[in-house]
């Protein structure tokens, strides 16, 4: 490790000097965007620095005389040693005067009286002091992270998520930017894009930030509200990733978007309640299916068993009317047998048989013509004749 | 002898100061403006070290790269009377060092200046669109209208406009009160038919074995 070579000479002048990035790096220009500041410093520089004050401070006692010593230091110190503190302090600055010193994480950028000079990878590398030589220190492999639409719900509250979708309905996304510094180098100008990150763009993070809010809405107003709530998450992450490097592209940005991620894509606070509703009616639906089924598995293997009982009695039915039917069948061929061999005396039997079906049952007075002329007058009511046969029981019947 | 030293330290010193005082270095990022007792000499785009006549030439920096407008919110009537909250951006870069020095000097005053020019911009050629396009159908092609325009605009100060983006363009409190009653009102038809559905589909006669 490099900077543990520094534990020799340079402490205390190299101490102060890493540590804020203003010293003689000269962050002046750059603003707050600067990338990369003074990298940390090794934690054991501190105790190192103090144990040397130490033991300066015991040499010291023991030259200057143990009888006045005490209160006041470089009374009695010596000139040689005054000389080579000053050396030693004096290495200190030169050292980080002329060396610097690159993390792996970083990216080296030298600068020449302003102007790109070189790259230097991690390690300690040698440069000329401010002002001729200046080093940026970008940390070029860190992937860095924005959220956007953390503002949630809030009506035209800061960093909102409310979008209009292009159906005319409102949702709100809350969504990560991974971002870097691009690894790759711009075809169209040559410029790598540490490069254009560091000297072509103010701002790269408000940059970043706006330019996701502007792409987000664009994607979203050319969705309609259903595919964002459910199935279209991962195209619209490809989408917006594509739209915003497209755009940062064309500021020649130097920035490299690694992915979008869509943390909740929701309706707004004020409908979520309805589409709840939605969610529970069509739980609603599945239960009272389910209910049905299984009411519909419980009763029809009875009813199959019913409906095997009916069809056995009515089969059982069928066989006893057709063999019924058939034996009166064979009844009537065996009398037209006899009808034929003597029709006369057959039909008289046959009239004879039916009066005496027919008649038997029914209310009948019987009359003879021959008896008397008055017909049936002296008689009347009929009904009263018959009356009056029941008490006299030689009635004609 | 103690004199020659005094000398020799003068004429150091003196050298500094003049080399100081005639050199100044432009940075990757930055481009100058030599001004003569105010009258311009140079424009500097590139960088490095760069000379000037030192205690005449006085030397105006700005900033080279590709730099950050943000426009107020502001409310926009859309053609179909459909009124909208628009928020937009602008990246621009200064190419004129001059007519930027006479006419804004500052980032602050191009906020001041420019970003009403660009919300008037966009007033006008959202209002001759519909919400519809704004939000679905021509936003890309909008705002590449509004961008050359104010393009054309910002040349008259030493700028050139790279890109404007409309970064919200959301319904105001009231619309979005009525764009809520409606989404629900669809939510609430959409939980009935499923209700009536599902009493279809469970009373319904299956055909299955038979």
């Amino acid at each position: 490790m490099p900077w543990t070579s520094q534990g020799g000479g340079g402490n205390p002048g190299g101490n102060g000097g890493r540590k804020g990035g203003g010293g003689p790096w000269g962050q002046g220009p750059w603003g707050p965007s600067g990338g990369g500041g003074g990298g940390k410093e090794p934690p054991d520089l501190d105790e190192i620095l103090r144990r040397g004050q130490d033991r300066v401070r015991q040499v010291m006692r023991g030259g200057g005389g143990n009888g006045n010593g005490g209160g006041s230091f470089g009374g009695g110190v010596p000139k040689p040693f005054l000389f080579f503190i000053a050396m030693l302090l004096l290495a200190g600055v030169a050292f980080y005067g002329f060396f610097f010193r690159v993390n792996p994480d970083e990216q080296g950028i030298v600068m020449r009286f302003g102007k790109f000079d070189r790259w230097e990878p991690s390690g300690l590398h040698f440069r000329w002091p401010y002002p001729i030589e200046e080093v940026r220190l970008p940390k070029v492999t860190q992937q860095r992270t924005i959220e956007v639409g953390a503002g949630r719900s809030v009506i035209g509250g800061q960093d909102s998520g409310l979008m209009l979708t292009g159906d005319g309905s409102v949702v709100d996304v809350r969504f990560v930017v991974f971002w870097r510094i691009s690894p790759e180098s711009d075809s169209a100008t040559g410029e790598t894009g540490v490069e254009q990150f560091l000297f072509n763009i103010a701002q790269p993070e408000i940059t970043v930030r706006e330019v996701a809010e502007s792409a987000m809405r664009e994607v979203v107003g050319q969705s309609s509200l259903q595919p964002l709530l459910t199935g279209g998450r991962q195209k619209t992450q490809e989408d917006v990733q594509k739209l915003m490097q497209k755009t940062l592209d064309h500021y020649r940005a130097g920035i490299k978007i690694d992915q979008i991620q869509l943390k909740e894509v929701d309706p707004p606070a004020e409908v979520i309640g309805a589409f709840r509703e939605v969610a529970a009616a069509g739980q609603e639906k599945e239960t009272l299916v389910k209910q049905a089924q299984t009411y519909q598995d419980q009763v029809t293997p009875r009813a199959r068993g019913d409906a095997d009982r009916i069809v056995a009695a009515a089969e059982g039915y069928r066989d006893q009317t057709v063999a019924e039917a058939t034996g009166q069948a064979a009844r009537f061929l065996k009398v037209y047998d006899e009808y034929k061999k003597a029709p006369d005396v057959t039909r008289e039997r046959l009239y004879l048989e039916m009066q005496e079906r027919v008649l038997s049952g029914a209310d009948k007075i019987i009359l003879d013509q021959k008896s008397g002329s008055q017909g049936v007058v002296p008689f009347l009511p009929l009904d009263q004749l018959q009356k009056r046969d029941q008490q006299q029981p030689d009635g004609a019947k | 002898m103690r004199a020659f030293f005094a000398f020799i330290l003068t004429v150091l010193g003196l050298a500094a100061l003049g080399l100081y005082a005639s050199a100044f270095i432009v940075h990757q990022n930055e481009q100058a403006l030599v001004l003569r007792f105010g009258n311009p000499q140079q424009a500097i785009t590139t960088p490095g070290l760069k000379w000037k006549v030192p205690f005449i030439d006085t030397v105006e920096k700005f900033d080279k790269r590709i730099l950050d407008l943000d426009t107020t919110e502001q409310e926009v009537t859309a053609s179909d009377q459909q009124r909208l909250i628009v928020d937009a951006y602008a990246r621009y870069r200064i190419i004129d060092q001059l007519k930027f020095y006479q006419n804004v000097r500052t980032e602050d005053r191009v906020r001041e200046v420019v970003g009403p020019l660009i919300e008037s911009e966009i007033r006008r050629v959202l209002g001759s669109a519909t919400l519809q396009e704004v939000v679905k159908d021509k936003r890309e092609a909008l705002m590449k209208q509004i961008a050359a325009q104010v393009n054309k605009e910002g040349r008259d100060y030493g700028l050139e406009v790279v890109d404007v983006r409309i970064k919200r363009a959301d319904l105001p409190k009231e619309n979005l009160v009525k764009v809520y009653d409606r989404m629900r009102a669809d939510r609430v038809r959409e939980a009935t038919e499923l209700r009536a559905k599902r009493k279809a589909t469970a009373f319904a006669p299956t055909p299955t074995r038979m």
